[in-house]
């Protein structure tokens, strides 16, 4: 059974579902939901608020129910044809004796055909942020800082709960987007049909992804790296193929670690990951104390990409090998600059994106009214015992107040407050 | 301002509501709706600095004023904030929120301001030097909660403790 | 022992198709191989690459794995694109009408070292 319909008010779908059948009503997901979206209705959780797909309840799920969604618990055969474009997260998860060559050389064993190197345009994509970021220095109040797109569940925090900071969000395609948009355009050209006809095959490190893939329309599939990690290890050990796939050097082979985007960067930048510390870095934004940074770049998972949710190998020996591949493979920038800067002149950089804030409830209110609603939220607070138990389905005791004036709880389904309504305590009405 | 009393609490906003400065009676003021929240500052704790003010906005953000008006008194309430963390002895941030009017009242029993005047001077900061690297902005003070405020009263003095009085005034 | 490249032109009787301008240009480790993807393995930056191989494979292996100069061997005529990737990536290629084994001896006798004795 799953719980990811889309809901009326511009709440957008999910990729997190609860096994509502193993799942039996405990707290510990509600708690850990850093946007609050989980409530526990007739003993089991469902999430009814603004989900980014972060994946903290699945992390604290004793029993298994949270899993995260991906389009293709994949006919693999069906992609062969396809576009494959794996992140660069996938080449550190088979240990350190194999090289992201080997690993796009594994994918055309398992029998892709079009395997393509996204570390290629991570790093032509760190130099035109560089020139994005040259450009606003020269105008009056640039958006500063500019904050990543990489990640799309910050995307979907900053459209929920920051819609002042979506201007910080650079209009620059990713690189995940540029080496679709390559993907397609060089495989159209090669069977010679329009690039929207071209289906790509993601392999990805979370499900984060699909909220952009599905907003595209597109006929693109995802999966995420521990579906199809067995059969790659197998095709890897088996290559007989010698060609070289992999084009990038130490910089675009490291973004996946926490610091990665901005570690080429030549501007004033800093890099934060785990959901709590962005959440905190984007209110600090927000009050305009971070003005003096360039580029925030933010991940909700911890130590970036290489911990996320789909991955197979732990974040911290993946991360030793991406630090390896550093040291081997230099931190130079490799690509032509007069090549990317005309590339960059010609739009090519350019986002095709547009983020959109999710509407929030009552947005008809007056501040008048807001302030009425507040008050019967501290009122009301002020009733209940403070103990955050979690019983009446509320993560807090302070958002069980803000549902009941909301209309969304009970004030019985306090079980302390029902007690002492019992021993005939006085009730504001 | 010096040799003012101390304030051990949250002062109380204007007790003669109704009452013009004359001392005419006036029509009874109807009670604004008014929300009000207290917080609790701890010297030295440069962990959890900061997180006042950020709750701050966010209970500004779910009502819904302007995003300018917001950050500015969140802004007030960071240097607030902070000012009590940086110079010792803990302190009480109390938040009022009126359709017309928010108030900020803070107020610490650190060692207080010698020379307030001088301390309203723009550029001027007590702020160690370890704490003006700390990157967040920390020794900008009280001429950057002045620039904010529509309205700001400093009681303060050596030895006595300081009370801030900020009042940001919403405009249609 | 630093071997320079005009040295290499003398000793293995080469022919500089690329990079008559670095003459001058000096090695410490050579490699020597015909599968690109042992080359990445490296630790290859700055030394010389020995391959049989013909065509642009080489040069974006050469990129990656900075490799400072190619020699071609069984006098080969370098494929035209690798040709213009290794004038446009500033990497020296020869071509030699020696062996591979005769050249990695003629090399290994010359003091060049492995590029696995790098510290």
């Amino acid at each position: 059974m799953t719980t990811g319909e889309p809901a009326a008010r511009g709440l957008p779908v999910h990729y997190v579902e609860v096994d509502e059948d193993l799942c039996n009503g405990c707290v510990l997901c509600m708690k850990a939901c850093p946007m609050k979206a989980i409530r526990i209705r007739d003993g089991v959780a469902r999430i009814e608020g603004v989900c980014i797909d972060c994946m903290e309840c699945a992390r604290v799920c004793p029993r298994g129910a949270i899993r995260g969604v991906s389009t293709a618990e994949v006919e693999l055969e069906d992609h062969l044809e396809k576009a494959v474009c794996p992140t660069s997260v996938l080449y550190s998860q088979f240990g350190e004796d194999f090289l992201p060559n080997d690993i796009l050389l594994g994918l055309r064993k398992m029998g892709f055909r079009y395997p393509f190197d996204q570390s290629y345009t991570t790093e032509i994509y760190g130099f035109a942020m560089e020139l994005y970021i040259r450009e606003l220095r020269k105008t009056k109040n640039p958006p500063f800082p500019l904050i990543s797109a990489v990640c799309p569940a910050v995307i979907q925090i900053i459209a929920s709960r920051f819609p002042s900071l979506l201007k910080h969000i650079p209009p620059l395609a990713t690189p995940r987007e540029l080496v679709v948009r390559e993907a397609r355009s060089r495989l159209s050209e090669k069977h010679g049909c329009p690039p929207e006809d071209i289906d790509v095959l993601h392999i990805v490190p979370c499900p984060a992804i699909m909220i952009r893939e599905a907003e595209s329309g597109n006929r693109d599939r995802v999966v995420g790296i521990g579906s199809i990690y067995d059969r790659l290890k197998k095709a890897i050990q088996e290559i007989d193929d010698d060609r070289v796939l992999h084009y990038s050097g130490g910089l675009g082979l490291s973004w996946g670690i926490s610091g990665g985007e901005i570690a080429g960067l030549n501007a004033k930048s800093i890099a934060v990951s785990g959901v709590h510390e962005t959440i905190r870095y984007l209110e600090r934004v927000e009050m305009g104390l971070l003005s003096h940074i360039e580029f925030l770049e933010c991940r909700i998972c911890t130590e970036g990409c290489l911990g996320g949710p789909f991955t197979v190998a732990d974040r911290y020996q993946t991360k030793q090998i991406v630090q390896k591949y550093v040291r081997m493979y230099g931190v130079e920038r490799r690509i032509k600059q007069n090549y990317v800067m005309k590339l960059y002149k010609e739009g090519w950089f350019h986002a095709e994106r547009e983020i959109l804030p999710i509407r929030s409830e009552n947005i008809d209110c007056t501040v008048h009214e807001r302030i009425e609603r507040q008050k019967r939220v501290e009122s009301i607070l002020r009733m209940l015992p403070g103990q955050h138990c979690g019983m009446c389905g509320s993560p807090d005791c302070r958002t069980f107040a803000e549902d009941v004036v909301a209309g969304k709880a009970d004030l019985t389904s306090c079980t302390h407050l029902k007690q002492r309504l019992k021993n005939g305590a006085i009730l504001e009405s | 301002m010096t040799g003012m009393a101390r304030h051990a609490g949250i002062a109380s906003r204007n007790p003669f509501p109704g009452v013009s400065p004359s001392g005419l009676r006036i029509e009874p003021v109807p009670l604004m709706p008014s929300v009000e929240r207290k917080f609790r500052i701890a010297a030295n704790d440069f962990v959890n600095a900061g997180e006042v003010s950020i709750e701050v906005q966010g209970m500004l953000k779910k009502i819904g004023f302007p995003p300018a008006l917001t950050r500015r008194v969140s802004i007030s309430a960071y240097e607030a904030e902070m000012n009590v963390v940086m110079h010792g002895g803990d302190g009480e941030m109390a938040l009022l929120i009126d359709p017309d009017e928010i108030v900020l009242e803070c107020s610490d029993n650190g060692p207080g301001i010698e020379d307030v005047e001088l301390a309203l001077t723009p550029g001027y900061s007590t702020a160690k030097p370890e704490h003006q690297e700390m990157g967040f902005g920390a020794g900008m003070g009280l001429p950057n909660i002045k620039k904010n405020a529509t309205e700001l009263v400093v009681e303060s003095g050596k030895g006595l403790g300081t009370h801030l009085t900020m009042r940001f005034e919403v405009k249609a | 022992m630093t071997v320079k490249l005009s040295d290499l032109v003398d000793i293995l009787d080469a022919e500089i198709i690329v990079g008559h301008e670095n003459t001058d240009l000096s090695f410490d480790f050579c490699t020597a191989s015909d599968l690109m993807s042992d080359v990445l393995r490296g630790p290859t930056e700055g030394s010389i690459l020995i391959t049989g191989l013909n065509n642009t494979q080489v040069i974006r292996a050469s990129v990656i794995a900075h490799v400072a100069a190619i020699v071609l061997v069984r006098k080969k005529r370098p494929n035209e694109d690798l040709v213009i990737g290794a004038k446009e990536h500033d990497i020296p290629v020869l071509r030699t009408p020696l062996t591979m084994f005769t050249v990695c001896g003629k090399l290994s006798r010359m003091g060049l070292r492995g590029v696995e004795e790098r510290v």
